[in-house]
């Protein structure tokens, strides 16, 4: 009795230390958390790439809008200071389309889904199109003023309401006045933009 | 194998994933203020140019500092750019060569606003000139 009661302590000893005296399972426990460190880090990980991602595929958009913005501004002024008359089509608050007669024919500018259309119509030649992408911003309107001298080109940011949702935000205009019938000679010219020098 | 090592390097990996998640963060966050800037810069662009199509539809002789004043900046930008104020003036350019013997007005509008941390930003710019028509009373 006494002998087996030894012979069971001695099983027992041998299974719970190993030769160093390490405790059995440690490894184990060891390896257990670090999957669960390494599967919180991962996750992380991923979520911060993710996020780079998002952020880079904003940073795309963003110069697209941009060089669209330069690029429509510099287009709509300089089709407004050709146009010998201008009119909008649509109610006031969503008039989408602005039709400019020129001496070569017509210019149409047309709200497209993710940003305008521009068409120019020419008696001598093909119709020629092209379009401008405003990611970020969605145009709201076409303004004349009574004289039909004043164009404006009502835009909005687009912005997340809380439920995620897009929403316009805040707009600005995009405006140009037609020449008088007698034009006078005129230049403009940037002479700072974004290259000025920074006040104090 | 020692016991903890596994969990001594988790520890430390851990450490170095943590900073480079936090200049992640930091990186992230100063993009989203960039695009904040460039895009308010290019809304700043186009209204001094808005101002500059107002301006220039005022006759030539009847261009002076008073009514260059009623050129002023929009509401909806005014929300758009904290505290923006646009400064107009104007400038009598001699005759040379290189405008034809003609004088000329030049108009320059400068539009300045504040930016993050309650800064200036760097103003925004535009001139244009104007001549008398050519052959006629100005």
């Amino acid at each position: 009795m006494t002998h087996f009661n030894r012979s069971s302590l001695r099983r027992s000893t041998s299974r719970r230390f190993d030769s160093k005296g390490a405790r059995a399972g440690m490894m184990l426990i060891e390896l257990v958390s670090a999957m669960g460190i390494a599967a919180t880090v991962l996750g992380v990980l991923a979520f911060t790439f993710s996020s780079v991602l998002t952020a880079n595929e904003k940073s795309h958009e963003h110069v697209t809008m941009l060089a669209s913005l330069g690029r429509l501004g510099e287009q709509l002024r300089q089709d407004v200071h050709n146009a010998t008359a201008a009119q909008v089509t649509g109610s006031d608050d969503e008039a989408s389309r602005l039709t400019l007669t020129t001496d070569a024919g017509l210019v149409e500018f047309e709200f497209a889904p993710t940003g305008l259309t521009r068409r120019v119509k020419v008696t001598t030649g093909p119709e020629r199109r092209e379009s401008y992408q405003l990611p970020g911003l969605k145009p709201l309107s076409w303004q004349l003023d009574e004289a039909g001298r004043q164009v404006a080109l009502r835009l909005g940011r687009l912005a997340r309401d809380s439920q995620g949702e897009p929403t316009v935000g805040s707009q600005f205009l995009i405006s140009a006045t037609r020449s008088a019938a007698e034009p006078a000679v005129q230049a403009t010219e940037p002479t700072g933009g974004s290259d000025a020098t920074p006040s104090s | 194998m020692r016991r903890g090592n596994i969990t001594i390097e988790m520890i430390v990996s851990c450490g170095l994933v943590a900073v480079v998640i936090g200049l992640s963060v930091q990186m992230l966050a100063s993009t989203a203020l960039e695009r904040r800037y460039t895009e308010r810069r290019a809304i700043a662009l186009q209204e001094a140019a808005n101002l500059i199509e107002r301006a220039s539809a005022i006759p030539y002789a009847e261009i002076t500092t008073e009514r260059l004043k009623d050129t002023t900046l929009s509401d909806d930008v005014r929300k758009i750019l904290p505290e923006a104020v646009a400064v107009l003036t104007l400038h009598d350019e001699p005759a040379n060569e290189a405008s034809g013997g003609l004088a000329a007005k030049r108009v320059q509008v400068e539009l300045k606003w504040m930016g993050a941390g309650h800064a200036t930003e760097a103003p925004v710019r535009l001139s244009y000139w104007t001549y008398p028509l050519a052959g006629g009373t100005p």
